[in-house]
């Protein structure tokens, strides 16, 4: 019956018989979300306010593109902030999701337009709490690439599948589809886009968009390398640490990856940094230096720190941080593990700093000496 | 069922060329693109139909045709995809009353062979049903397009076939190719 009654009313507004007449889509979106307390992950309907063009999944924060075929070549052109965008993408043209509008909610009718809708929200989401901690962004749109075809992938160990990223080759998104993983897709999975977004901002914040430009001019400085890891470390702790205050979910991550991934980067477990993380060449994995062994302490004590001083609090301290920190990253490139968190620590309200420089020291047992004298 | 129905009926009568008011009866089976929503390529699918079409030929001498069709098809896909964890399934229904010119250029006895071109209003009935671990939901849509096809069309006696090449306006990312068997009933 229940059946009927619905068939019946879209056929009438289909007809424009219906009150309230044929329904254009609205920016109404049922999407897949984080909407419980406890991160669990549900259908929801959520108004895009930034959303333009439904079909086309294209609105003020980003446009969706599909069939874009990305080289990958290390010897290709490099500039900052998106410059070089042309150079290394190709093909990128309009999406169309396919998507019915019932009871004034759009509706994705193909599982590829549930992942951009989805996908869209969580930008948004994340892109405007972000801007709302002050984290400055381009005005315009981010490019997002939905299913591109990445040439010389596996020759830079870049995945084929399975993965959601942050270029900053192309100041994009892209996001690959779930081939090997069967739980929520990273597209969909709110904490993983507000992690993206982050790598956005310490992109724009702490390197202030000039990432590229910093490493022609230092990568031949002594150390120029090891600095640059423990920044990706803490560059991704600090994207973890974002994800999970957005989503009020520590372990956001075990939502989509199996747990021998999640486990290891959930916020709400006790690490210390291991002392030989210090010298920004381990961990590796694969011959390459593995971030997110030393980037979960850097998340796992900011979300400490958040617990004890307010989410709110930390998340600006931690904008703030960056912001400071911007001039010793693109004028000397060099960091040690601590730089950020004792300028997260100074511009914390200064009842705050103390006991924020005791949790650092810590957590960062090898640098502790680093947090003596940091608060007024 | 009902398709199997209808050609049971069909098949079990023995009337010869169509007489005036004479409806035939078609079951057209498809295949067509649909759009990819990533903008990357086309999906095939199959679809099936019934249709039932009165030439007005016959009664009014005029190379005019009426068709009711109903169809249905593997565009979707209805059985779902997806992952694991979430899955979308979608159904489509179309009802389509189309209107055209069906011209016999070529008349030797019971044998004809023609060309025809229809078009009118396409009514599209979509459900939608998305799954997320074990809890799924079905939400309703309909969508109204004018629908046109144009093809040849062959006639033996009171049998009828026909190719079609089948798009709507406007342009929703679809094209299918119709292959219709029919009779006079």
């Amino acid at each position: 019956m229940a059946v009927m009654a619905s068939a019946t009313r879209a056929l009438l507004v289909a007809l424009c018989v219906s009150p309230t007449g044929c329904q254009a889509p609205g920016n109404v979106i049922r999407i897949i979300d984080a909407v419980n307390p406890d991160g669990s992950i549900a259908l929801a309907d959520v108004v895009l306010t930034t959303l333009g063009d439904v079909a086309a999944v294209e609105g003020s924060v980003a446009t969706f593109l599909g069939g874009a075929v990305i080289s990958l070549d290390s010897a290709a052109p490099i500039a900052d902030r998106g410059e070089a965008r042309d150079d290394l993408v190709e093909n990128a043209g309009t999406v169309r999701a396919r998507f019915v509008v019932d009871d004034g909610v759009v509706v994705a009718a193909d599982f590829d337009s549930l992942l951009m809708f989805s996908a869209y929200a969580h930008f948004e989401r994340a892109t405007l709490h972000l801007g709302g901690l002050g984290a400055t962004l381009p005005a315009s749109p981010v490019p997002v690439y939905f299913n591109p075809t990445l040439q010389n992938g596996p020759q830079l160990t870049f995945p084929k599948s399975d993965n959601a990223a942050f270029f900053a080759m192309t100041d994009a998104f892209v996001l690959l589809p779930m081939r090997i993983l069967q739980e929520i897709p990273f597209a969909m999975n709110t904490g993983v886009v507000a992690h993206e977004v982050s790598h956005r901002v310490f992109y724009y914040v702490g390197w202030n968009g000039g990432l590229f430009a910093a490493i022609a001019a230092h990568q031949y400085d002594a150390g120029a390398q090891q600095s640059f890891n423990r920044v990706k470390a803490t560059d991704e702790g600090v994207a973890d640490f974002f994800a999970a205050a957005i989503t009020a979910d520590p372990a956001f991550l075990a939502k989509s990856t199996p747990g021998s991934i999640s486990d290891a980067r959930d916020l709400s477990v006790t690490r210390v940094l291991d002392p030989r993380f210090i010298a920004g060449l381990e961990p590796q994995q694969d011959g390459q230096y593995d971030p997110y062994g030393p980037g979960a302490v850097v998340a796992a004590a900011l979300w400490r720190l958040a617990q004890d001083h307010g989410v709110d609090t930390v998340e600006a301290a931690v904008i703030d941080g960056l912001r400071a920190l911007s001039s010793q990253l693109v004028q000397s490139f060099t960091y040690q593990f601590g730089d950020l968190e004792r300028e997260v620590a100074r511009a914390l309200p200064a009842a705050d700093c103390a006991a924020a420089c005791a949790l650092f020291a810590e957590r960062y047992l090898p640098v502790a000496g680093a947090f003596t004298g940091v608060c007024p | 069922m009902i398709v199997a129905t209808a050609l049971f009926a069909v098949l079990q009568t023995s009337a010869p060329a169509p007489a005036c008011g004479d409806l035939d009866l078609q079951v057209p089976v498809g295949l067509g693109l649909e759009g990819r929503a990533d903008g990357d390529g086309f999906d095939a699918a199959a679809y099936l139909g019934l249709s039932a079409g009165l030439p007005l030929s016959v009664c009014l001498g005029v190379p005019l045709r009426l068709e009711l069709s109903l169809a249905t098809g593997t565009a979707g896909p209805p059985w779902g995809a997806g992952v694991d964890a979430v899955e979308v399934a979608r159904q489509d229904v179309d009802l389509a009353a189309l209107t055209g010119v069906a011209y016999v250029f070529v008349k030797e006895g019971d044998k004809g062979l023609g060309v025809e071109a229809l078009a009118g209003p396409r009514l599209r009935l979509t459900r939608v049903r998305t799954r997320i671990y074990a809890q799924s939901e079905s939400r309703y849509g309909a969508t109204v397009r004018a629908a046109a096809l144009v093809g040849p069309f062959a006639t033996y006696k009171a049998w009828r076939v026909s190719l079609r090449p089948g798009a709507s306006l406007p342009w929703d990312r679809r094209v299918q190719l119709w292959l219709g068997i029919g009779r006079s009933l």
